[in-house]
């Protein structure tokens, strides 16, 4: 089959690779008709996450129809369309059982630190990913959602990380009605941040970015103010003035380790490695908000550390909250807010390529070229 | 390679504005009855499948996609044997990430290599000659 292949730092290329097998009673495999590249895929493109092996395929957002079944997997049948969460999760453990998906302890054996994810790295399993003709989905009595029949497969795709995330995001802001929220970065994750903080009943939206097109496109999507902090000079002492001078009351990063803004973090993130990327947005997020506010992170650092003004955010009596998403507990609601028109998710998808040329897609989305948002692979063979 | 874009700007309503809808709240539910945690059957190993030292044992289930091969192999087997809380795991990891790619280098052009390889012997020892 057709996979994408990891080669090295910023070298991809879609490579003939055998195809995924049933290695366990509750496996199936799906045959892929759409995967998204996300934010996040980036930093194991640019090798900033530990254990990324030569020859593996990325791909966490994706759905597909079910080829193949194991035989303890009773919920599912060959030719059901499914999207799937980017957590591998067994449903059952400890953290599963609280609907922590994202820290379910069964599905890898490679750090503790986080559950199985698709094409994430050896450090969340080294399950191959979904930017492919075929996945193998391991526990898809769990983790698979069936799509309504009168919904196509990109109506929902997002389902599978960006929009949850996003969602998750906002709400581990506790935001109330009436607050003022502000979503550092313009990405699919920060979009749908920003538009899930509206949902919640937030008075006003700032988004953060420095692409004017990325900020024009959170304006017409999210309907929110936006300030580009390579305009304003210092985006703190910005976003205090525009807040009363108190600051906002929650801040989200949805930007994660390869922000750009201040050289210091730039410098030993990005360049010497020395931390593990850049924690501008933190930094920015717990100067920013108001006393006693909510930071929700869900942009991705990698392990060991980074720099992080803690000192700070203890004397502002703030609460930090964070996690992987977990992502099945939201499929159900969010479903419903796409349906009923609330969110339209597809509209962020403003690519779709060929999985053969998923070389060409990272390189775009990772220089922001071609007023890129969000790409689609379309595998061969899937409909259009 | 096909582009879309949204042109209008789209309405919100505050649908989730009780905290009581959100599904994620309480963050932390009441877990199901321990009678319920199902047991599932252990996947057979069939490559080397790398296990933390902090996570023990196999889990149940794992992948078994791209196994350890080669000096980063053997450098992936050496941080998987110290705590992930210590840096020195996570560094030398990166550090096999680096060693697999010029392994990967070498399987993919061995000639390539190889001649490059003579090429630096041979300069290498005509300079010791000169010396």
């Amino acid at each position: 089959m057709l996979a994408m292949t990891y080669l090295g730092p910023s070298r991809v290329k879609a490579v003939k690779k055998p195809e995924p097998r049933i290695e366990h009673p509750n496996d199936v495999v799906l045959r892929v008709t759409r995967a998204a590249i996300c934010g996040s895929d980036l930093h194991l493109y640019h090798g900033f996450v530990p254990d990324t092996r030569v020859g593996c395929t990325f791909g966490h957002e994706f759905t597909g129809v079910v080829e193949e079944l194991g035989s303890a997997v009773d919920n599912l049948r060959r030719g059901d369309r499914v999207v799937v969460p980017f957590n591998i999760s067994c449903g059952s453990c400890f953290f599963c059982s609280r609907q922590l998906y994202g820290n379910c302890e069964r599905t890898n054996p490679s750090a503790t630190i986080a559950s199985g994810v698709y094409g994430y790295s050896h450090t969340t399993g080294g399950y191959d990913g979904g930017q492919a003709e075929l996945v193998r989905v391991p526990f898809a009595n769990v983790g698979p959602m069936k799509i309504p029949d009168d919904m196509s497969d990109e109506a929902v795709l997002f389902l599978s990380d960006a929009f949850p995330t996003g969602y998750q995001a906002a709400e581990m802001g506790s935001i109330k009605s009436g607050d003022t929220v502000v979503v550092f970065g313009c990405g699919p994750v920060g979009l749908f941040a920003q538009k899930s903080a509206a949902v919640m009943g937030a008075g006003r939206v700032i988004a953060v970015d420095h692409l004017d097109y990325r900020l024009e496109f959170a304006r017409r999507f999210s309907g929110c103010e936006t300030v580009n902090f390579k305009q304003v000079g210092d985006v703190v002492t910005h976003l205090r003035k525009l807040t009363d001078g108190r600051g906002p009351d929650v801040c989200i990063d949805a930007v994660g380790m390869e922000a750009d803004g201040l050289h210091r973090q730039s410098i030993t993130g990005k360049l010497l490695k020395i931390q593990a990327g850049a924690a501008t947005a933190i930094e920015w997020c717990i100067a920013a908000v108001r006393k006693a506010g909510h930071v929700s992170i869900v942009g991705v650092y990698g392990p060991p550390w980074n720099l992080v003004n803690m000192g700070t955010a203890m004397n502002k009596g703030l609460t930090l909250r964070m996690n992987q998403c977990n992502v099945r507990r939201y499929m159900p609601h969010l479903l419903d807010l796409i349906r009923t028109g609330v969110v339209d998710a597809k509209s962020i998808i403003t690519h779709r390529v060929p999985l053969e040329e998923v070389g060409d897609a990272y390189q775009m989305f990772a220089r922001k070229t071609d007023g890129c948002i969000k790409p689609v692979l379309v595998p061969p063979g899937a409909q259009n | 390679m096909s582009q879309s874009s949204i042109d209008r700007p789209h309405p919100t309503p505050p649908v989730d504005r009780d905290p009581r809808d959100r599904p994620g709240v309480p963050m932390i539910p009441e877990p199901v009855p321990a009678e319920v945690v199902s047991l599932v059957l252990p996947q057979e190993p069939e490559v080397t499948v790398l296990v933390s030292v902090d996570v023990g044992e196999l889990t149940p289930v794992f992948s078994t996609a791209v196994p350890p091969r080669g000096l980063s192999g053997l450098m992936r087997r050496r941080a998987y044997a110290i705590p992930e809380h210590l840096a020195r795991r996570w560094l030398l990891l990166l550090l096999a990430d680096r060693v697999d790619v010029w392994e990967s280098r070498v399987r993919r052009h061995p000639w390539l290599t190889g001649g490059l390889a003579a090429l630096a012997f041979a300069l290498m020892a005509a300079g010791g000659r000169r010396r």
